[in-house]
Formats: structure tokens, sequence, C-alpha cells
């Protein structure tokens, strides 16, 4: 019978084997989305986030790994794109240089921006359109596969980000790839 | 390390810009959103029936818009909307925005529901020249929330509607029920939301789906009950999750927190006995 204990006294903070912190670059809905005027999909872009995690060892090859992530925001024309994560990952260490990952991440799309007004094409005249007026955020979950290959303190990774992963029709996948650099917690109290 | 962080400030900033179509980012008030074609409209110079209208604009819908991920919107089949005014057919589209201009005698029928689709004719006030295809707007708003959009199909002698292809009428109604749910043009010419109408388009792009996510945005209910939910904006209801995910996010958020808590313990702690320690020296 599975059982899960969210008591602190089940908690042992010897049992953080490792501290990261993540450096990558994020891709969004990577070719699947209209990037021409003649219907090419977007390709790779260097798009970085941040992220931390800490990796808390239930048994000697399986950890938990909750971090919490910022993908850097996009905001040349009044609109600003920020997306917040916060996810755990089950890791699994197939070998001592390999680990596998099945995790969610809660997303967080926001967008911001001042309101105003903007003049653009409409058949052969212009006419006024509008800047959104205020902030939105949009929730997601997000089902999560990934690899991290490790070496000494250094790791990469890549994962996916499933969107709609129980809807077939609407089924989007982002990508991201980081670099990781990884510390004992017992250097955070040198 | 050093070289990929000097990379995150050198990295090129993408450009959003993605419009909308009112001032108060309107958008209809429940996410199911029907779709009607007149009972009058035979849009004989368009080159095609009521019926495939409807199919189309349906489909268009359904492989564009409702396809976005992280949008709640659902765009659906209302049906052939039983009506005998002419004024669908030879009236002006009056936005919402300027209905104080518009005399309700010659001007389209604004007291409608969700998005009704008519093949209109009026080349005075809508369709000026053979390169308007179709006309779009919400005519019924109040405050941020649309309750019904018009979409006009030029009906005149000198449309062009009726030389296009299957995929250009059907990006041309993906695109006026873009318009239809409060979205406006962008200047990215890959969008579906860019005026020009294109023939090759399959996908959107992702100013597209920013602007369908900024107006009807998903929303998660409960988060394992530890957000105590996030309820949509003006009331609506909160989207069902699947239970075990929420659990799983409750579970996860919950290891965040008891571990962010344990090193600020441990951190109290640890800084306790130096100051202790230096105490006794």
């Amino acid at each position: 019978m599975l059982s899960i204990s969210l008591s602190s006294s089940a908690f042992e903070l010897e049992k953080i084997s490792k501290l990261n912190l993540q450096v990558g670059t994020w891709l969004e809905n990577y070719q699947q989305v209209r990037a021409r005027d003649n219907d090419a999909v977007n390709g790779f872009e260097l798009r970085p986030y941040l992220g931390l995690g800490a990796k808390y060892q239930l048994q000697q090859k399986m950890a938990i790994i909750p971090e919490a992530g910022w993908v850097l925001p996009q905001n040349k024309e009044a609109v600003t794109k920020n997306i917040f994560f916060l996810r755990a990952d089950f890791n699994y260490a197939v070998k001592k240089w390999l680990d596998l990952k099945i995790g969610s991440s809660f997303m967080m799309q926001s967008y911001s921006a001042e309101g105003g007004e903007d003049r653009l094409r409409n058949g052969d005249e212009t006419e006024v359109y509008y800047i959104p007026p205020e902030r939105r955020t949009a929730y997601n979950q997000t089902l999560d596969l990934g690899a991290e290959f490790i070496h000494k303190n250094m790791g990469l990774r890549f994962q996916t980000h499933i969107y709609a992963w129980n809807e077939s029709d609407e089924r989007m996948y982002s990508y991201s790839l980081s670099y990781l650099y990884g510390f004992g917690p017992q250097e955070l109290f040198k | 390390m050093k070289f990929l962080l000097i990379c995150l400030f050198l990295y090129p900033l993408s450009v959003y810009s993605f419009r909308l179509n009112t001032n108060t980012a309107a958008a209809f008030g429940d996410k199911n959103i029907k779709i009607y074609v007149t009972s009058n409209s035979t849009c004989s110079e368009a080159g095609i029936s009521k019926e495939d209208l409807l199919d189309l604009a349906v489909k268009g819908a359904r492989d564009f818009w409702n396809k976005v991920p992280t949008s709640n919107i659902n765009i659906e089949r209302g049906g052939i909307l039983q009506t005998s005014n002419n004024l669908f057919l030879t009236g002006a589209l009056c936005a919402s925005d300027s209905q104080t201009s518009c005399p309700e005698a010659t001007s389209v029928p604004t007291s409608i529901d969700d998005i009704v689709i008519a093949c209109n004719n009026n080349t005075t006030d809508n369709f000026k020249s053979s390169s308007y295809l179709a006309l779009s707007a919400p005519v019924r708003v109040s405050n941020q929330t649309i309750k019904g959009s018009i979409v006009l199909i030029n009906d005149s002698t000198n449309t062009s509607f009726d030389t296009l292809s299957y995929n250009e009428r059907l990006s041309v109604l993906a695109h006026e029920i873009g318009h239809a749910v409060g979205i406006g043009h962008s200047n990215k010419n890959e969008a579906l939301m860019y005026y020009a109408n294109s023939d090759k388009l399959s996908k959107l792009s992702q100013d597209d789906i920013d602007a369908i996510t900024y107006l009807y945005p998903n929303r998660l209910d409960g988060c394992g009950g530890f957000f105590g939910g996030t309820i949509g904006k003006d009331g609506d209801p909160p989207i069902k999750q699947n239970l075990l995910m929420s659990l799983l996010l409750g579970t996860f958020l919950g290891w965040i927190l008891l571990i962010f808590t344990k090193f600020f313990t441990a951190l109290t702690r640890s800084s306790r006995l130096f100051v202790l320690k230096k105490v006794n020296s």
C-alpha cells in the first residue's frame, strides 16, 4: 500500500544530498507554432531561464527534486511575458553519470502591459487596436520527463514539459536544456 | 558557468506584439462560446451555403483557437439562428465602442449572444473594396465582458471570397473568430491575426497563442488545496483538474515548503551557535 507522509518528523535534513543552480534555455512549443508566413515552424532559439533545486534522497538511487525557476522576460513591444514554475521530479539514478526524471510542473505564465493604442494595417487602411491594459496570468500543470548527465558537480539536463498531457487535441511540448551546478547543503553553512 | 551567465545578457529578446479589439481587454464571460449562422444568409455571391459556412467556422475555431493548452476557450457549434431581420444582410457593422454614431435602423442588430455570422452585402459602410473578405467585431460589450460578436462575410457583387481556396476560407473564418473573441491584429506576418490572408496556414503563431492565453487564461482548481484554488475572473467557475495531478502538486509544494523551513531553522540554529561560541570565547 502506498502511503505518503508529509509530517515534519519524516523529513530529515541530512537526506538533502545536493542543491543545484540551473542556467538553460527554454524552448517554448518547439516546432509546433508557425514562425514564418510560408508556414515554417519555430526552431531553436535562446531563451534563458534560471532555476534552483534541492535533491532529497529517498533511497540510494531514488530522490525527489523540488525546483523553482524563472524564464527571463521578453518585452519588446509593450507586452512583457514571464514564465515562473514550481516543480518536483522523481529522480532515479540509472548510472553514476545518468539520472532519469519524471514529475510535474506548476507553470505560471504571466503577461503584463500598461495599455495604450497602436495603429495597425487593416485591409487598405489602418485601424486602432489596443495594448493589453493589465496583468493576467495563466496557470497550467505539465507532465515532465527528463534525463540528466552528470560529471562531478556539474550536470547537463534535457527535459520535456507536456501541456495538456491528457488531451491529445491540445497537447503541446516545451523543452528545456540546462546546465546545472550542484553543491552539498553543508557548503551553505561553512 | 561564467560563459553561460554572460550569454544570458546577450540573448535576443523576442517580440510580443499581440493587440486587442477593446481597450478594456474585453472577453466573453463564459469560456464556452457558440457559433451561429443566420438563417436568412444566402451567401450566393460568396459562393458558400450557410451550412458549409457554419462547418467552416466551427472547424476554424476547433483547429486553431480550441487547441491552445494554456487557454481555456472552447468554441463550439451553435447552429442556424432563425431570423428574418434583413439588417444582418444589409446593415452597417458597428463595433461596441462606436455605437453612439450608429443608427439602429441601418446597423446590424446588436442584441445577440455568442458569435453570429451573416453574409452581408453593404458596400457603403462595410465592404468598400473587394479586398475586404470579411469583417468582425464585438457588438455587445459590458465592462470587460463580451456578450455578443458579429462576423460578416462579404456577399456583395464585388466579393472575392468566392475565389478563395478551402484553406484560405478556413483561415479567414478563424481570423474573424479571433476578432470576435476580442483579439486585434498582430504586426507579425506569420500570425493568424496578421491583416493579410494566407493559404498556407496550419498552425497558430506564438503571438496568436499569447493573445488567446491573455484573454482566456487557463486556471487550475485547488492546486492540491495548497493555494486554496485559483478562481477565474469575474467569479468564473474553476476548471476541474485531475485529482491525482492536484495531489502530486500539493505534495510537491509541501516538500518545497518543508525543505525551506528546515533550511531556515538550521540556518538560525547555526548562527545562534556561532554567537554562543563567540560569547563563550
